[in-house]
């Protein structure tokens, strides 16, 4: 048995007792924080505080009434098309950048440096292109997971380690064999990492795009409460939308750890 | 053709077709509007002041949002490095923190806080602070135990270990969170300004916008992505130094 092995089992035995404690904290952190929203709500008042209860109500009542769900259906329907554009876009173009070292070393500064820009304000030109409307915000929240997408599978394909490619080459595997059986299963995790990343912003993007222009969409809800001052139905929102974004992100950091076998990359979007 | 050299023929394609792609029929001709004449009113705006007023009041928000993330940042950083079981219970919360689209979080904000420059901050701040608080952990995590050895080995007081080996071991991390802390913090204000606002960059974006004023829409847009490219490309400088003489 290779030493490093036998190391690491014996940690993790040890590790178990401690392990199940960090679990049941991580289990009781969200009652925690509901626990202080009901006291930040008893000592503020509903002015400024929605209290669980009140939140709960409102989003009963939205979703007995229907805007909720009509709302909630016209964001998911543009999440999915743009991510599914953010998607395809990202992995061919991190994919073609990532394969020629020439390519990398070219493109990488100037993808990273648009990573980073303030892309909400370019807003208007997608209106510009596309009308106010489900294509518009699509094609935008496209823009905005994109970039996580290229960057992650463009450094996963960069990173795919030599040796594998020569035992591939030893072994006179087709092209599409290569890609099947070494290079897709070894840029796997970080692709994984990056299409977890890229949903987060393309979600980001749907909400930021309804709150600026839209007639319809939870971000739009959301800032005609603001006029209205309607507190629980505001918190209602935000905690759907916070819910959302965790269950999708919680299946992809699932997924990751059941590739890797080690923590997600916690790396942070812009 | 060296690397440099096809970058730069990229970047020139980029400007190249700013300027020739509306003016080669690309788009209708009212919407999208070329380079140099977005120059031109860009310089009469900046001569006749018109932007001064948006420039000053989104880098007021700016610096004030930066200013607090990394005031609680860093330190927050060192408490999750400090203490370990707290950041291992608060680790996939941390993952998840930006999958949540916080900027949901900014009509909240201005419900309770008001038309004025404190929801702006705060959504900045939150935007900001985790980053910074991330990248102060996991860099404090990287010195290494032996410089702290040979500290003690030394005799050094406590004080001294921490001044003249932690906090100089750690520079570069902390540069790296404050580097991030600055980008978001940038981006949280220009992204909320634009959204729902009175003043700043941002809110000069949207207002020309939704007045039909495209030529200075589109100056505005070059002002807010010159001023994010050349923020991002001082500070990776600065911080490519700080790790070649870490090194």
């Amino acid at each position: 048995m290779p030493p490093s092995f036998a190391k690491s089992e014996m940690s993790s035995m040890g590790l178990v007792g401690r392990m199940d404690k960090v679990r049941i904290a991580q289990i009781f952190f969200p009652f925690t924080l509901v626990v202080l929203w009901q006291i930040a709500a008893m000592a503020m008042g509903p002015f400024f505080v929605a209290s669980p209860a009140a939140t709960f109500r409102a989003l009963a009542e939205g979703a007995r009434s229907g805007w909720l769900g009509e709302n909630l259906r016209v964001t998911m329907t543009g999440l999915l098309y743009g991510y599914a554009l953010a998607v395809g876009a990202g992995l061919l173009v991190g994919f073609l950048v990532g394969i020629s070292r020439f390519a990398h070393e070219v493109f990488e500064p100037i993808i990273i440096a648009l990573y980073a820009v303030p892309k909400v304000t370019l807003f208007p030109i997608f209106l510009f292109l596309f009308g106010l409307g489900v294509t518009s915000k699509a094609w935008f929240a496209m823009f905005f997971g994109v970039f996580p997408i290229i960057i992650f599978t463009m450094n996963g394909t960069r990173s795919v380690r030599r040796v594998y490619l020569k035992v591939a080459r030893s072994l006179r595997l087709s092209k599409l064999q290569l890609f099947r059986s070494v290079v897709f299963p070894a840029i796997l995790p970080s692709l994984v990492a990056g299409l977890r990343l890229g949903f987060g912003v393309t979600f980001l993007g749907v909400v930021l795009g309804e709150m600026f222009a839209s007639r319809h969409g939870l971000g739009f809800v959301l800032v005609q409460s603001v006029s209205l001052h309607d507190m629980p139905r505001m918190y209602g929102l935000v905690l759907l939308l916070t819910l959302i974004a965790f269950v999708v992100n919680g299946a992809f950091l699932l997924w990751e750890t059941l590739l890797t076998h080690r923590r997600p990359v916690q790396a942070v979007a812009f | 053709m060296s690397v440099r050299a096809a970058r730069a023929a990229v970047i020139l394609a980029l400007v190249a077709f700013l300027e020739f792609g509306p003016r080669a029929g690309f788009g209708d001709e009212i919407t999208l509007l070329p380079l140099s004449e977005i120059a031109v009113r860009l310089w009469e705006m900046l001569q006749t002041g018109e932007l001064s007023e948006h420039f000053a009041a989104t880098a007021g928000a700016f610096l004030l949002a930066f200013l607090l993330s990394a005031a609680t940042g860093v330190p927050l950083g060192w408490l999750l490095w400090r203490f370990k079981s707290v950041k291992r219970v608060l680790d996939p919360y941390l993952t998840t923190y930006y999958a949540i689209p916080i900027f949901a979080f900014y009509p909240l904000l201005l419900a309770i806080l008001g038309f004025n420059i404190l929801p702006i901050v705060a959504i900045a701040w939150l935007w900001s602070v985790v980053a910074v608080a991330l990248n102060t952990a996991i860099g404090f995590g990287q010195i290494r135990e032996v410089l702290m050895k040979v500290g003690r080995s030394l005799n050094l007081s406590r004080w001294k270990i921490v001044s003249r080996i932690f906090l100089p071991a750690a520079v570069p991390y902390i540069f790296t969170g404050l580097k991030l802390g600055m980008v978001y913090s940038l981006i949280g204000v220009i992204a909320s300004e634009f959204v729902l606002s009175t003043k700043g960059l941002g809110f000069l974006v949207s207002y020309s916008y939704v007045n039909f004023r495209t030529l200075d829409m589109y100056a505005a847009m070059y002002v807010v992505l010159t001023v994010a490219l050349l923020l991002n490309w001082g500070l990776n400088r600065v911080e490519r130094r700080l790790y070649a003489r870490a090194a």
